[in-house]
């Protein structure tokens, strides 16, 4: 596995608050989702991946190298900021021709490097108005271009769905995809869990500077042992059904409607058991059954409150 | 779909009719006050009313003991003497700090909240342009007076405690003395908060801001003391901003020592003129500014 | 095998006139440019001024008026305040905009970034004192009658080698403080035209610590006796005894101590954290 980020007991505090606590991870390529409310240490994260902050304890490495002061590997990444400050009497055009040329770019490959990067973000219509006439949108859009001026290899994207539209989502869900298709590694950082699942089923979720659990969404979830599942079935007969089932320790608690039940279990396995033979038997009609909770939203939820002290 | 007649709790509390400015007021103390530099100028600017403090306490104690060993020496210096010319030099020494606070405090009033975008937040509430400047400048020229008159008047009643022979009312005798302090301090403090506000709302940044003021205001000075050296004519120190507001203010306090110009000829009222069509210029600034603000 | 993280001459000089190119242009762009403009021009008045109003029976000569003009508005007022001004677009001004995170973010050496920038500044700030100089050097001779000589010009390239210099010195420390403090004016303010004033009237060497004393000295002979006065204290008047630097050892010490306060300003760049986040409101 290429390992492309890794930190080992990595802190980070500002004064007394602590930030970042005791974060170690191995991140391979791919587009990896960076999860968690706000406040909870995703751009202290980012930033320290970066090379912005000096880590308060442990160590951080992007390729293998340290990354502060380090134009070896800023030659690499690509950020896109989460705060939203440009110069705003220049042009977008001209705002991101002199990053490429810090980027290290001659000035006419600059010129066909910003075009480019523009272009990927549908930005070339409006390129030279100046930055103070666009939308929350556009300026969201120019913070992505400029992270993809010097085609790196890493690409830190931090919150970047705020203030676009639908559609503009969409094209931004794509060029991430794509992105992530062309072999670069994308750390994409959000606390809307939909947006994370929509480009990546590799998360890292964060709680108060803490890292809870890194991988697929469905390792995460299985790695929950204690956390009772829910699953819905839907039958005419719910109260049979339930009789049936009622012999299953597992089931912790019940919730009847007209077509339809959902019970709670400490152990799917052995209760997707006895609806099978239920479903076998077939004396008691059923049209489906799912399980309710197998998306990023309820095992956030879950892990959350695992972390929180009672009373809070 | 259940459809809820409203999703937020009513108002319960009382509109604020008048005085909207006090929230705007009471948030610029806020947050200056939880700067340390702010408590460092602060604290600079207390020295002199501290010394002032000793010397009066010094001084009344000589003055009213014949047999203090400190009496004669005390008596034959003349710049110790308490009277009214005393808190005339305590706000014209003050301002130099005083300009530095005011700059620290003023310079980012208006263009940190462009900066970081709370005019939108500022504007969403029921809360006019000119219950926004008012709280800005407002706040601004408390923050001066903090330094100029109320130490006076703290001054004042020192020296009025530390007298013997004082009765309850011989505190009106230090009426006129009160409204020459306020009159000065108002004269030295509202242009300058005036013009430090002006150019926060005209410039992006705290730092041009206060460089600009500074520029400025070097510049006034520098050329109107080479005039007036080149000149051979003292009344050209008429040019220098500061120096009309000394001027006014020795005029204010009727000291006789003209230490600025080479005559008695000069004509206050122009001065004041003067004074009066910068404030307005820099209010129009202020104004045009965070009108245009509060239209978006 | 671990790479070297030094970057090669050239991608070094590269990165310099870049920073150099994207600094001048945001520049001249700029309000304050003008503002500055006018300023500098402004003592081009008082030559036109006196020639036309002064009734003074022994007024200044034209070239008197130069000097002085050059002496205490150009190198002891505004050199400074250039310096303060053009200086901010060194760091802070990144730094205040919040724009720094962007150029953080580039493969770009500080060094690089930070000399790049120097000398953007010191070529805007000494045309603009340049100019300035050279107008009002015009005006004093038109309207002083009096002929261009080899004097002359020789103290009008003189008062302009030591605004240069100035510029230098009090250039590189605005760039360190703009790196190192978050209100690098007022502290300049303070430092420029406090401290500098005040350490002329302290008895002994404290005006070794100043860039004026640097400066007064490359001034012709004795400059420097015209700005020692005498102190008026109620304990009489004394005035201080003065000690000279010579005009080399005055140049050395100017370079020496602005290349300690750039690579200050480098290394204030290389170890502060710029980018920590601003909370909504907080100045």
């Amino acid at each position: 596995m290429d390992i492309q980020i890794e930190t080992h007991e990595l802190s980070k505090w500002f004064g007394e608050v602590v930030a970042l606590n005791n974060v170690s991870l191995q991140i391979p390529a791919g587009v990896i989702g960076l999860l968690g409310p706000n406040g909870a240490g995703k751009s202290t994260f980012i930033k320290l991946a970066l090379g912005l902050y000096r880590p308060s304890r442990g160590k951080i490495r992007i390729l293998g190298e340290k990354p502060r002061n380090n134009f070896h590997v800023l030659q690499k990444v690509g950020y896109c900021p989460e705060m939203d400050h440009f110069v705003e009497e220049i042009s977008g055009y001209e705002f991101l021709y002199w990053l490429a040329r810090y980027s290290g770019y001659d000035a006419k490959t600059a010129r066909k490097q910003v075009e480019r990067a523009l272009e990927r973000v549908s930005m070339i219509e409006r390129m030279y108005d100046p930055i103070t006439t666009y939308s929350k949108g556009m300026r969201q859009r120019i913070k992505v271009a400029q992270a993809l001026l010097h085609d790196p290899q890493i690409l830190f994207l931090d919150e970047p769905m705020n203030g676009l539209d639908p559609t503009a989502r969409e094209e931004l869900f794509e060029l991430v995809i794509s992105l992530g298709n062309e072999g670069k590694t994308i750390v994409f950082s959000s606390h809307v869990l939909h947006e994370v699942e929509r480009v990546t089923d590799t998360v890292i979720l964060i709680y108060n500077g803490r890292v809870l659990a890194f991988g697929k969404i469905r390792e995460i979830r299985d790695l929950i042992k204690n956390h009772p599942r829910t699953i819905v079935i839907e039958t005419l007969e719910p109260k049979k059904v339930y009789q049936i089932l009622s012999v299953d320790e597992n089931i912790s608690t019940v919730n009847f409607d007209t077509q339809s039940l959902t019970i709670h279990t400490t152990d799917p396995n052995q209760t997707f058991k006895f609806i099978n033979e239920i479903f076998l038997d077939g004396k008691v009609p059923i049209y489906s059954f799912r399980c309710a909770d197998e998306d990023l939203q309820s095992v956030f939820q879950y892990l959350i409150s695992t972390h929180i002290p009672r009373g809070l | 779909m259940p459809v809820y007649s409203y999703t937020y709790r009513p108002f319960e509390g009382k509109y604020l009719r008048h005085f909207r400015w006090w929230v705007v007021f009471l948030e610029e103390i806020r947050l200056w006050n939880r700067s340390r530099i702010f408590h460092i100028l602060f604290l600079l600017g207390m020295l002199q009313p501290l010394a002032r403090f000793l010397q009066i306490l010094s001084y009344n104690a000589a003055m009213q003991d014949p047999n203090h060993p400190l009496a004669p020496l005390i008596r034959s210096v003349t710049w110790l003497k308490v009277d009214n010319e005393l808190y005339y030099h305590l706000i014209r020494l003050q301002a130099p700090v005083v300009i530095l606070l005011l700059l620290y405090v003023g310079a980012g009033s208006v263009c940190s909240d462009r900066k970081n975008r709370l005019w939108d937040i500022y504007f969403s509430k029921p809360i006019h342009w000119y219950d926004y400047l008012s709280g800005k400048l407002l706040s601004v020229i408390f923050c001066g007076f903090s330094l100029t008159f109320i130490p006076s008047v703290i001054l004042m009643f020192t020296d009025y405690a530390t007298k013997k022979s004082s009765t309850w009312t011989g505190l009106i005798d230090y009426l006129p003395t009160v409204s020459d302090s306020f009159a000065f301090s108002l004269l030295l403090i509202v242009p300058s908060a005036l013009s430090i506000v002006a150019a926060s709302s005209i410039f992006p940044t705290e730092n041009i801001t206060v460089i600009s003021v500074i520029t400025i205001l070097i510049a006034n000075s520098t050329l109107a003391g080479l005039l007036s050296n080149f000149m051979r004519d003292s009344n050209y120190m008429q040019i220098s901003f500061p120096v009309a507001i000394y001027y006014m203010g020795q005029k204010i306090f009727n000291v006789q020592r003209n230490i600025f110009f080479r005559t008695d000829d000069i004509n206050g009222f122009y001065m004041f003129l003067y004074i009066f069509m910068v404030c307005v210029l820099c209010l129009l600034i202020c104004i045009i500014q965070v009108r245009k603000a509060e239209r978006g | 095998m671990k790479r070297l993280r030094i970057k090669s001459i050239y991608s070094i000089f590269f990165d310099i006139k870049t920073s150099f190119l994207h600094a001048l242009t945001i520049t001249l762009r700029r309000d304050r440019f003008l503002l500055m403009a006018v300023i500098c021009v402004l003592p081009v008045i008082i030559p036109i001024f006196v020639a036309l109003f002064s009734r003074a029976m022994f007024r200044e000569s034209g070239l008197e008026i130069f000097i002085r003009l050059s002496e205490q508005v150009y190198i002891h007022t505004l050199t400074p305040l250039l310096a303060l001004f053009i200086g901010l677009i060194g760091v802070r001004e990144e730094v205040d905009s919040l724009t720094i995170v962007y150029l953080l973010t580039r493969p770009v050496s500080k060094f690089s970034w930070i000399i790049g920038r120097f000398i953007a500044y010191m070529l805007i700030s000494t045309l603009l004192l340049i100019i300035g100089i050279f107008f009002t050097f015009i005006a004093c001779i038109v309207l002083g009658s009096i002929y261009i000589d080899f004097i002359g010009i020789s103290l009008l390239l003189l008062y302009m080698g030591v605004g240069i210099m100035g510029l230098l010195g009090y250039g590189a420390i605005s760039f360190m403080l703009g790196s190192a403090t978050s209100y690098p004016i007022i502290i300049g303010v303070i430092l420029f035209f406090g401290w500098e004033k005040i350490a002329n009237f302290i008895p002994g060497i404290a005006d070794f610590w100043t860039i004026q004393k640097y400066l007064d000295s490359l001034f012709p002979v004795l400059a420097s006796q015209r700005y020692n006065r005498a102190v008026m204290t109620v304990l009489g008047s004394f005035q201080k005894e003065l000690f000279f630097v010579s005009p080399q050892r005055a140049i050395i010490t100017l370079i020496v101590i602005s290349f300690t306060f750039l690579m200050l300003a480098v290394w204030f760049v290389l170890w502060r954290e710029f980018t920590k986040d601003r909370v909504v409101g907080n100045r």
